[in-house]
């Protein structure tokens, strides 16, 4: 047998084994398993809607809470006024300037 | 129960006509991704995912084909998607073995049925011919195992793949050659 006949053989041989592949017969425990997976899952996904569920209102609130605080504190802080001509008083200070011309901004 | 009711309860939610439907397709389901992953583990991983598949989109069914055409596909598609994710692996585990890690592990078994005697050699030939049909383009592959392996007419193929009978005939042809040729130019190596 020469070498392209041996090759020939081989692959025939080769493509044949697809008629040995065996038909396998199931589990029979599948659907158990198949069922138990779904329940997981759906538990996984049960467990996510209670817990945003219970979120969602704490972080709104939490939300509320800090725009209360931050809207109190400024409106607090705003009797304090700080005027125009202060702030032009500091900068002289900070740089040194003893005149400096400010009639043609309106700070006051 | 008919396919109609069987589905008709299964979107109602009920869990007998679920178990019903696992019993019925459970064997076709698990031969069908054998034929693809040559692993009888896979098989059953693949068989579960495909019935919960099945589960929580038998809503979307609208039963415009077959209730066993509609599970042949997603059959098919869990197979082909655990055989691209089986891809990438290799292809990392070949980086990594180029950095001196282990070596991919072959996930394709000796067929069950054969004697001891033949199990080595045709754990080998099983080898060779899955490397063939992965080389072969996706719908030649499909067509061909459906045709070779489950015994399906090209009637029942045309619906699956959602081609024409004649571009079925055209599939499984090109593919029987195209492996005949890969096998011949392995054992030419490799004789």
């Amino acid at each position: 047998m020469n070498k392209e006949e041996k090759i020939l053989m081989e692959v025939e041989k080769t493509l044949n084994v697809i008629d040995e592949l065996p038909n396998l017969e199931a589990n029979p425990f599948l659907f158990t398993r198949i069922k138990a997976r779904i329940e997981k899952e759906q538990i996984r996904h049960g467990g996510a809607v209670k817990t945003d569920f219970v979120l969602k209102p704490v972080t709104l609130a939490l939300i509320l809470v800090i725009n209360i605080i931050t809207a109190v504190y400024f409106i607090g802080s705003g009797s304090s006024n700080v005027s125009g001509a202060s702030i032009v008083d500091t900068m002289k200070q900070e740089y040194g300037v003893t005149q400096i011309q400010t009639d043609n901004y309106n700070l006051e | 129960m008919e396919d109609f009711e069987l589905i008709a309860q299964l979107k109602k939610g009920d869990g007998e006509a679920f178990r019903q439907l696992v019993d019925h397709y459970q064997k076709l389901v698990l031969n069908s991704c054998y034929k693809f992953v040559y692993n009888r583990e896979t098989a059953e991983d693949l068989t579960q995912d495909v019935f919960i598949e099945v589960y929580r989109s038998i809503n979307t069914f609208r039963a415009d084909s077959k209730l066993s055409t509609w599970i042949y596909r997603i059959s098919i598609s869990k197979s082909l998607d655990y055989l691209k994710g089986q891809k990438r692996k290799k292809r990392f585990a070949i980086l990594k073995s180029l950095f001196g890690e282990d070596e991919v592990e072959e996930r394709i078994s000796a067929p069950e049925s054969v004697g001891p005697d033949k199990v080595l050699e045709n754990e080998d030939r099983v080898k060779v011919l899955a490397w063939a049909l992965n080389k072969l383009p996706e719908s030649q592959r499909i067509a061909f195992t459906l045709s070779k392996y489950d015994e399906m007419s090209y009637q029942e193929i045309s619906e699956i793949l959602g081609v024409s009978i004649s571009s079925v005939e055209s599939l499984i042809h090109r593919a029987k050659l195209n492996l005949k040729k890969k096998l011949y130019s392995y054992y030419q190596k490799h004789l």
